[in-house]
């Protein structure tokens, strides 16, 4: 641990805990936010990109006669450009996906999804940079493509990438306990053929949009625009542009949604880069909603294949196997990390002590996968929960019973799971008694009975999830044994200005969390100032010293990592208050107390000094300091937290990968119309478990978004693909993302199990785990019993209408 | 995969018709036709503009003639605009009528891109028009 | 309306945000792109391009409309009002972003300025305003953020309905934060 915990009555908690009104909301509100593409830009020039119909295709020509007439075309980069002036990316994959050459234009002149881009073309307006793309003329020689991952995997199937030799990127396989004992000797074995997690994506409201202005005077890219990651993105941007890192700068403004997709936005980046140094002009690049969905990053589609649960005659659930084809669509990117990712939430909720799974990332023709909300636990989260609910339903257990009997018990925290990841605390059988209350579960069994056979069926679904957060970056290695990653850390800048204010920079990047809130509210409590006097900075920029290198907003980390580096910043700060203000009053500085913005001496309260004079001192006047505290004194507190991991053990693929895991307990009455399979969400109810709350009202927000993103994809988001490799949902008529009309009013509450292991005893929790997806799966099973079995995570009405005839039924099969 | 079928009625005969495949002059008169030319494979390029369209945008053109006779021919075409690319499978049969010859055709179409994606609930009707349009245009011209 | 072929753009007049502004326009610049581009106005949002997310609402004259759907050139000699417009004379935040802030209903805040500007429109219609009727009069916006849920309590509030304060925080409280 690096941070002391905030041991009670040493700090005044007036604001951390509190439903404090965040600091973001009234320039969003009065329209004065600042995201991508709202920046004006003199001399701006605008990119758009040609890309490719073709699910696979070889570029034989590219033509661009036709753009160079079209009014205000300014110039365009081709894939030989590209390949000319860029080194490849970092990537982290070892043999045999290292031979994976991604780039910002078809790499190698071969395009492997519908809607890479193949040419850029920036032009003096949008609507000329769209024209000239419409006017270049490629052609193609269609190779063959392949658009499901258990295809992929077969001896003959095309190959995505030729060099790498297999679509197979990455294959690993997980072994912990002793699988062949388990099955051998369970009482009960549940088998399932297959299992399908489906491709969705949290799709933000705002799509890519990044800016690039090259300053020639002093040679350096300035790249504005959602980078979720900034130092990685400045890194990769490096690489790949040839330009000294110290020449690149990555700012944010206002981020309009990223949950974890806009941890790739350095691709396209790079071709506006290239753009806008070929042609001495600043570019912006604005994702339209279809490229978005075409290229700009899907959740990770996985089969579960070969599935095997080891049941006991008292319920208890020994373990677990299975066979995982994750399609990662055309290139890695952050892949293929999300094999080992998934092993933070090895256990899911349950106490289970074998677990095997052969693990495999599979290129097809598709959009690439980025990192999405709940990313890759979400899957395993859903499987293991789908099983513990097909398990319950096929050995004639009281779903409720049985998971309460599974469950990680309150009293075995800190558990540790069969991979040696440290679960830090919960209460989920209470979680589940809470939401269970919530939905009036009695009432609806009888309501469930009350309207069997009249036309309307209900189903009643438990979905029990974790939210692992703050990553081991260790797990890397138990992908790629090279990859110099281990631990976690996060950055921040807490200073006082010459007049007195109190300024925090975190080196993460808010895209909607409240961040400015959460880091006011922590800073007033340890500085002993006002809620609306801390300054937060908006956004981010990779030139202050804020960030580490994995600094960045992704693994539900903020309130351990972010807020973590905060108060280790504001202890330093504070510590120079001290020195100042000691020297100032005349006493040693373990005498001042900070309190309504003044450093005061605790036993004698009339000798104190407003920050304002603390500041004026240092800033003006430092000759009024002793020399050693002056010298020593920049009223700038800069610091690290470091998450305390160590290296797992890459043999035995053994070891803590993440430092806390938030739960949620989701359960929900739904009513089937069995004339059209409709669903309707009679009732809703989450309960949140994330620690020690430091703001409940954006903890509670958080959970409702999570909540949506899930029923969404649960019930209508589907990123589906036809065989030539079409994308079939391009656009918000053909990918209905869950409009207010859609939902019911939900049903909240929280248990508060403190992490041991966090700073404030808080855990990062926005991503959530995906509980949606559990809760309504085993909705549908509930509402067809036995006689169909759900085995897909999107159940739109044409796949219920399906289950209420039977569908799956003979895929499952009690084998003892 | 969308497939397609039509018919209609031209005062040319087959021979007429088959004269097309000569050269690329005939086809200059089509009038949504630009540019038209033969390439180094042998193929036709041209830069067609059909009426029935929602962007005034010409598509690449490229035909092969994969067979013809007196009966029938059959064609490769595809049509390439911005990012949506139309690949057809065109099947001609000529049949002797009282006022020349009766022309049914049979396309296998794909589409892929923009025009697939976002144009899913349309394509069909738009490209059974330019299909329609074009061969009705050619075959008056011969 | 003067339309000057040479340069293929006509000359608008229109009254955004109390302001008389005149422009030149192509005959296809959305009117979107042309209150985002030529002045700058920040609430109208492009979410989606295809009239389904209703970022970029704006009120035209009397009516309500998804600004990626109409033509700038359609609304010469009109009035239009974006988000820009709603605050006090004295930039304070009206009822309704009170509300939105007090009961957390906007998180990245890039859907927000169409939902207050279609929230606005629904209050103001007369309609009787139940969980039901927000919900379906705001179906024409998407957030992906909030799940709705804090929407439909700030809109309620805004019409002076009581609804439950948000976690952690009691119902008198709400407002006196």
């Amino acid at each position: 641990m690096t941070t002391e915990h905030i041991a009670p009555g040493t700090v005044t908690r007036r604001f951390t805990g509190q439903a404090m009104p965040r600091k973001e909301d009234a320039r969003l509100l009065k329209a004065q936010g600042e995201f991508g593409d709202d920046t004006p830009v003199a001399h701006l020039a605008y990119v758009a990109f040609v890309r490719s119909p073709y699910a696979h295709a070889r570029i034989a020509a590219i033509d661009v006669s036709g753009a160079e007439q079209a009014p205000g075309y300014l110039g365009c980069l081709v894939p030989d450009e590209v390949e000319t002036l860029t080194d490849p990316y970092l990537e982290l994959q070892g043999p045999p996906g290292d031979a994976e050459v991604d780039r910002c234009l078809a790499s190698g002149g071969i395009a492997r999804f519908a809607g890479e881009p193949v040419v850029a073309v920036a032009a003096e307006t949008r609507e000329a940079a769209r024209d000239a793309a419409e006017a270049v003329v490629v052609e193609y020689e269609p190779l063959p493509h392949v658009v499901d991952a258990r295809e992929a995997v077969q001896p003959d199937a095309p190959l995505v990438h030729e060099p790498v030799g297999t679509n197979v990127a990455f294959d690993s396989l997980y072994d912990w306990g002793d699988i062949d004992f388990a099955m051998d000797n369970a009482d009960h074995v549940i088998e399932v053929d297959e299992l399908h997690f489906h491709r969705f994506s949290s799709t933000p409201l705002e799509c890519g949009a990044i800016t690039v202005e090259y300053d020639a005077g002093v040679d350096t890219f300035t790249f504005t625009g959602g980078f979720a990651t900034p130092q990685l993105a400045t890194l990769n941007l490096s690489v790949a542009l040839r330009h000294p890192f110290s020449k690149l700068r990555v700012l944010s403004k206002d981020i309009g949604g990223s949950f974890g997709l806009k941890l790739n936005m350095h691709i396209p980046a790079t071709a506006a880069a290239l753009l806008s140094r070929k042609l001495g002009r600043p570019m912006r690049w604005t994702e339209t909603r279809t490229e978005h969905h075409q290229a700009g990053g899907h959740g990770n589609e996985r089969w579960f294949r070969d599935v095997r649960m080891a049941v006991q005659r008292d319920g208890t659930v020994l373990g677990l196997t299975y066979d995982a084809l994750d399609d990662v669509g055309a290139y890695t990117r952050y892949e293929p990390l999300g094999g080992v990712i998934w092993t933070q939430v090895a256990n899911a909720c349950y106490q289970l002590k074998h677990l095997k799974v052969h693990y495999r990332s599979v290129y097809t023709n598709k959009g690439p996968v980025h990192p999405n909300r709940g990313y890759s636990r979400m899957q395993h989260l859903w499987l293991v929960e789908r099983m513990m609910d097909i398990a319950a339903h096929k050995l004639g257990f009281d779903p409720v019973e049985f998971r309460t009997r599974n469950y990680v018990q309150p009293e075995q925290y800190p558990y540790t799971t069969v991979n040696g990841c440290v679960y830090d605390s919960g209460d989920l059988p209470l979680s589940l008694r809470k939401a269970l209350d919530l939905i009036d579960y009695r009432g609806a069994r009888e309501l469930q009975e009350r309207l069997s056979g009249s036309g309307k069926r209900i189903g009643i679904g438990i979905g029990s999830t974790l939210d692992s957060g703050t990553n081991n970056l260790g797990q890397a290695r138990l992908i790629n044994g090279e990859l110099p990653f281990s631990g976690n850390t996060e950055g921040g800048l807490v200073r006082l200005g010459a007049d007195g204010t109190v300024y925090a920079t975190t080196g993460g990047v808010a895209f909607g969390q409240g961040h400015e809130t959460t880091i006011a509210q922590v800073v007033a409590d340890m500085l002993g100032v006002a809620y609306d006097e801390v300054q937060v900075q908006r956004g981010s920029d990779s030139a202050l010293s804020a960030q580490t290198g994995m600094s960045g907003s992704y693994a539900s980390q903020f309130a351990v990592t972010g807020i973590g580096a905060i108060l280790n910043a504001t202890k330093k700060l504070a510590h120079e208050i001290n020195l100042v203000a000691a020297s100032a009053l005349g006493c040693t500085p373990d005498d001042i107390t900070l309190v309504d913005g003044h450093a005061v001496v605790a036993d004698d309260p009339d000798r104190a000094l407003p920050f304002s004079a603390v500041a004026g001192i240092v800033h003006f006047s430092p000759a009024d300091l002793p020399p050693e505290v002056a010298d020593e004194v920049g009223l700038v507190g800069r610091a690290v937290y470091r998450a305390p991991f160590e290296i797992p053990d890459t043999e035995r693929k053994y070891g803590n990968l993440t430092l806390t895991y938030a739960t949620q307990v989701h359960a929900c009455v739904v009513e089937i119309d069995e004339e059209t399979g409709h669903t309707r969400l009679l009732r809703y109810a989450m309960v949140d478990d994330c620690g020690t709350p430091i703001n409940p009202m954006v903890i509670e927000g958080q959970v409702h978004g999570a909540t949506v993103h899930g029923i969404s994809a649960a019930l209508y988001e589907h990123l589906s693909y036809d065989a030539e490799g079409q994308l079939v949902a391009g656009n918000f008529y053909d990918y209905h993302a869950a409009t207010a009309y859609d939902l019911p009013s939900f049903r909240y509450d929280n248990v508060v199990s403190p992490s041991p292991f966090a700073p404030v005893g808080a855990k990062g929790m926005g991503e959530g785990g995906g509980a949606p997806l559990h809760a309504l799966s085993a909705a549908f099973q509930d509402a067809v019993g036995d006689r169909a079995m759900v085995l897909d995570s999107c159940n739109p009405p044409e796949r219920v209408l399906r289950l209420l005839r039977g569908l799956d039924a003979e895929r499952v099969r009690v084998i003892r | 995969m969308i497939t397609l079928t039509g018919r209609f009625d031209t005062p040319a005969d087959a021979a007429a018709l088959l004269a097309l495949h000569g050269g690329p002059e005939a086809l200059a008169a089509v009038p949504t036709l630009r540019g038209v030319r033969r390439d180094a494979s042998g193929g036709i390029r041209a830069a067609f503009s059909p009426r029935g369209t929602f962007v005034p945008m010409p598509f690449a053109l490229t035909v092969s003639v994969e067979r013809a006779s007196a009966t029938g021919a059959q064609l490769a075409v595809r049509a390439t605009r911005g990012q949506t690319a139309v690949d057809v499978q065109l099947r001609l049969g000529f049949e002797p009528s009282t006022s020349g010859t009766t022309v049914s055709w049979a396309a296998d179409v794909s589409v892929r891109g923009t025009g697939a994606t976002v144009g899913q609930r349309v394509v069909r009707d738009l490209v059974y028009a330019a299909i329609d349009e074009i061969l009705r245009d050619t075959a008056a011209v011969a | 309306m003067t339309i000057d072929h040479t340069a293929e753009t006509r000359e608008i007049t229109v009254t955004v945000d109390g302001r008389s502004e005149t422009g030149h326009v192509s005959d296809r610049t959305l009117l979107v792109h042309w209150l985002r581009d030529a002045l700058d106005k920040r609430g109208p949002k492009i979410g989606c391009d295809t009239g389904n997310c209703g970022a970029c609402t704006v009120r035209w004259d009397d009516t309500l409309v998804k600004s990626c759907m109409v033509l700038a050139a359609q609304a010469d000699g009109d009035e239009v009002e974006t988000a820009a417009a709603l605050e006090g004379e004295d930039g304070s935040l009206n009822r309704l972003q009170r509300c939105f802030a007090d009961y957390h209903a906007l998180q990245c805040g890039y859907c927000t300025s169409g939902m207050l500007m279609t929230a606005t429109d629904l209050l103001s219609s007369g309609e009787e305003i139940t969980e039901e009727s927000v919900r379906r009069g705001m179906k024409g916006n998407i957030c992906r953020c909030t799940g709705y849920h804090n929407i439909v309590k700030a809109v309620r509030a805004a019409a002076g309905q009581e609804v439950p304060a948000p976690h952690g925080c009691a119902a008198q409280e709400v407002e006196s934060r």
